[in-house]
Order: structure tokens, then C-alpha cells, then sequence
């Protein structure tokens, strides 16, 4: 290092929201997060996940060959670079997603863990450091596993399943990926009692203060967004019109379906609809079949003055998207969590 | 067929790491190297082009992802089924992106023949030549999968 040069650099963030100071040449995902600012992160800071995106306002640099698969053509001409790539010489002002100021680590316990399908986990995490979080329906959390049969930790994402009013724990569904690093942790390994770190809230999916119906499709364990929103809903004592659609390929995917039917009563237009595309016939379903993009448009033939708020698949977040626009809902009223 | 250049110790970067439980070489005591030269050599023995198999299994993995987890017909008694999960997962080869998690299970009704592919692992095929080594999850056998995707006679 040059003898003249400060061993610190300032960081403007958000244009002055805050200023923080941090090792000449560190990583900004690691030196925000030396200073409580926590950038999602799935891969430690190998520029391999993408996850933990800063748009870089000056001094702007071009983003390295490492960072360029992670990045859309939008992106790189807006100035965004990957936090762990970017390890400032000098002083530099970034901008963030305002909801990093709010994001926490938290400590917990796991209170309850019980299978919802054959593969799919409910968790229920009692927080213990700090006691409480604030989020809003439709945020996810990034749970940490912990090390397994020669397995390093491992970082995941989890849409929170809990209404925002329980302040004092949150309930995760967890769908058991194939040769998964986490859901092997998660499904064979965590016990009740265990202690669970995450950081969080994360994301932007959320309901819209709007009065326009509602339109909700979900699958698996894309239900958990939309089961917070519903039981905040509940809470606030909405009355739009809500149609809920659930879908899977048969009997033993669903789950919840009773507590999810019992909103019909506590909502004043809710509708739930489970949708299976794959059930035996004779197998003693009388509810909806086909695919869940057909079985939405026989419910709700003009879509044109609904809101929609889909999570799920890719495959099924693609399909819905294609068809809502196709039959008249604007695309800015179309909200999605996709799992990608 | 090149494997990238900076990656030195392939092994390593094809072995099992946090972002993928088994790896890429699955129980193969054969080199990355190795691995790729024989299935290329399998597939010009075959006479089907790489590219066109990646082709025909891009377009019957799109074909199964429309169908939401419900089988597609692919070739005479050949079906396949699209699962996918949250998330993403990266190349082991830096700079190369994240792919969607997820697999398309490829199956023979008659036989029992199996196989799946990965968005990630197609993508290794199609850049790399790399089918993964035998004992991995998405390992993929050149002359099977040509053979039920339609491109060579039973």
C-alpha cells in the first residue's frame, strides 16, 4: 500500500442514508456486513450464487469477467456489480435495496418440525436473539444449515409462512430437493430443540394496498408467502374479493387444506380452490383437475381487473404469467415470487 | 472439447461442494478429460452430433417444464417428467451463471431405461462436452439418451 493511502475507504450508501468505513480492498459484502448491513449471500462471496447485487453510483468501474454471467445487459448498464467482487481502492457510493437497512441475523430454536406432504417440512423457529422480527407477508429468510456427513453450511432461502403479527417466531415450509445440502440437514438431521441462525427479512413480494380482487395461485411449498399474506389479510379484515388457487399433481402434494378452507369464513370473498393435474381418476377426488393455468381461467374467466400474486415453480409462474396477459391482466398488476 | 482454463485442479471443482452434494464425477476414476474425450468419441461412433442431441433434449425438457410435472410423450415409449425446486444452483466452473434447480426425468416404459437432466447439467454437455462422470446423479449415458430421444434405432 502506498504510504499516503488510508487503510479505510468511506462508503456512501443510498445517497448519504448512511455512511460506513471499511478495509481499503475488502469486499463490500463483507465490510456492510462488518457494519450490520447484511446483503443476501449464498455462496460465501465466490461471485457464484448472484445474489448479493449493489449498484455501484461512483466511481464506476465495469464489472469483471466473473461477475458478467451473473448480470443482465440492464443491469451492467444500470452500474450494478456483485457486492463480493467490488473492493474499493477509495472512497465509493453504492446504492442498495432499502430493505437491507432493515435486515437482521437472527438465533432461534426449532419448537415444532413435522411433515405437511411426503416431502414437505413444516418448521416452526421460536426466535431467541433477538426476540422478535419485523417483516411483511410475502418476505423470505435465509436459513444457514449446519455442517452434516462431511458437508459444509449451507445458505438457503425460505418465504416465512407465519403472519407478520406473530413477531415472536416465524414457520418455514421446506420442500426436500433432490440430494438437497440443506433439506438432507433440514429432513434427516435438525431435531426439535435445535438452535437455527438466519438473516432476514429479504424480498419485495407483498400485497398491494389496492382494493382490486385478488388472484392467487400457488404450488407447494409456494403456499408459505401466500399463507402469511392470507392470515394477515384476516387480520386487517380485508374485503376484497380473494381467489385462491392451489395446485399439484395429486392427493398427497396438498396439504392445509383444511385451514385454507376455513378462511372462506373468516374472509368476506374468498374462494379456495385446490387443483390437481395428475390424480387417478377413481381416487375419490371431487375437486378441480387439469392444469392449474386452465383451472384459473374457468374460475375467473376476465382476469382484466384482478391483481395476481403467483409462487411457485418457475414452470408454473411461467405458464401463469403467459396466460393472465393473454387474457387482459395488465402486467404491472402481476406479482410473483418465482423459485429461481 | 476444452474444459475452462483457470480451472487447474478439476477434480476439486467437480467434487462434491456446497452447492452440490455429490459432485460431478459421481464414483469415475476416470479424469474430467478423459470423461469428455469418451463420450465424444461415443456419440462420433454413433454418429449423432452433440449439439443436435443437446437439441432434442432442450426442446423435450421444455416440453416436460409446459406439462407442470405431468409426463410427455418424447419417442416410441419414452416419457419425461419435469420436477424443479427453489432456487438456483451455479456451474462449477466460475463465471459460467446459476441454472434453475430442477430436473427432467427421462424414462423407457418398456425397459426401465432412466435418466435426468439439469438445466446445469445440460448446460455442461452443451459447453463443455461433459456428461459427468458414471455414479453421478445426472450422469448421462451419450448413446442411451441419443437412443430414446428418438435419434437411433432400438
Amino acid at each position: 500500500m502506498d504510504s499516503g493511502q488510508s487503510a479505510t475507504v468511506t462508503v456512501d450508501i443510498n445517497n448519504g442514508r448512511a455512511k460506513i468505513q471499511i478495509r481499503r480492498g475488502t469486499s463490500l459484502l463483507a465490510g456492510l456486513a462488518r457494519n450490520g448491513l447484511f446483503l443476501p449471500s449464498a455462496c460465501g462471496g465466490n461471485a457464484r450464487c448472484g445474489y448479493c447485487k449493489i449498484k455501484v453510483i461512483a466511481p464506476s468501474a465495469p464489472p469483471s469477467d466473473r461477475e458478467l454471467p451473473l448480470l443482465s445487459k440492464d443491469e451492467i448498464s444500470a452500474g450494478t456489480r456483485l457486492g463480493c467482487q467490488t473492493k474499493p481502492l477509495g472512497d465509493i457510493a453504492i446504492e442498495i435495496p432499502p430493505e437491507i437497512f432493515f435486515i437482521k441475523r437472527f438465533s432461534g430454536r426449532v419448537t415444532r418440525k413435522a411433515l405437511l406432504t411426503y416431502d414437505t417440512l413444516g418448521l416452526n423457529i421460536e426466535l431467541t436473539n433477538p426476540k422478535s422480527i419485523e417483516f411483511t407477508a410475502g418476505q423470505y429468510v435465509q436459513v444457514k444449515s449446519m455442517p452434516y456427513d462431511g458437508r459444509d453450511a449451507v445458505l438457503r432461502d425460505f418465504s416465512i409462512a407465519s403472519p407478520p403479527f406473530e413477531k415472536s417466531f416465524v414457520d418455514l415450509m421446506i420442500r426436500r430437493t433432490k440430494n438437497g445440502i440443506f433439506t438432507g440437514w433440514a429432513f434427516d438431521h435438525l431435531k426439535e430443540g435445535d438452535s437455527v441462525s438466519f438473516s432476514g427479512p429479504y424480498g419485495t413480494f407483498r400485497t398491494s394496498e389496492t382494493d382490486a380482487p385478488m388472484l392467487m395461485v400457488c404450488g407447494s411449498t409456494g403456499l408459505a408467502p401466500i399463507w402469511s399474506m392470507l392470515q394477515d389479510l384476516v387480520r386487517k379484515e380485508c374485503r376484497r374479493s380473494i381467489r385462491c388457487f392451489f395446485g399439484a399433481l395429486t392427493q398427497k402434494d396438498l396439504f392445509m387444506l383444511e385451514e385454507l378452507s376455513r378462511l372462506e369464513s373468516s374472509l368476506p370473498d374468498f374462494r379456495f380452490i385446490p387443483a390437481l393435474s395428475n390424480e387417478p381418476e377413481g381416487n375419490g377426488w371431487t375437486g378441480e383437475r387439469g392444469l392449474i393455468t386452465d383451472v384459473v381461467r374457468r374460475h375467473v374467466p376476465d382476469c382484466s381487473g384482478f391483481e395476481a400474486y403467483l409462487c411457485g415453480s418457475p414452470g408454473m409462474i411461467n405458464a401463469c404469467v403467459a396466460v393472465l396477459t393473454q387474457y387482459g391482466m395488465p402486467a404491472e398488476n402481476i406479482f410473483f415470487d418465482k423459485f429461481a | 472439447m476444452k474444459l475452462p482454463p483457470h480451472a487447474t485442479d478439476l477434480r476439486k471443482l467437480l467434487g462434491p461442494s456446497r452447492f452440490s452434494a455429490d459432485g460431478f464425477l459421481g464414483s469415475d476414476k476416470r479424469s474430467p478429460e478423459d470423461i469428455i474425450h469418451d463420450d465424444i468419441a461415443t456419440l462420433a461412433r454413433v454418429g449423432i452430433d452433440k449439439s443436435r442431441l443437446v437439441e432434442a433434449l432442450r426442446t423435450a425438457c421444455a416440453a416436460a417444464e409446459r406439462a407442470l410435472g405431468r409426463p410427455v410423450p418424447i419417442a416410441a415409449r419414452v416419457s419425461a417428467v419435469s420436477r424443479d425446486w427453489r432456487g438456483r444452483t451455479p456451474s462449477p466452473f466460475p463465471g459460467e451463471g446459476t441454472f434453475a434447480k430442477g430436473e427432467t426425468i427421462f424414462s423407457n416404459d418398456t425397459t426401465g431405461a432412466s435418466f435426468s437432466v439439469s438445466p446445469l447439467s445440460l448446460h455442461l454437455i452443451d459447453k463443455h462436452g461433459f456428461f459427468q462422470g458414471r455414479g453421478s446423479p445426472y450422469r448421462v449415458e451419450p448413446e442411451v439418451a441419443a437412443r430414446m430421444m428418438g435419434m437411433l434405432r432400438s
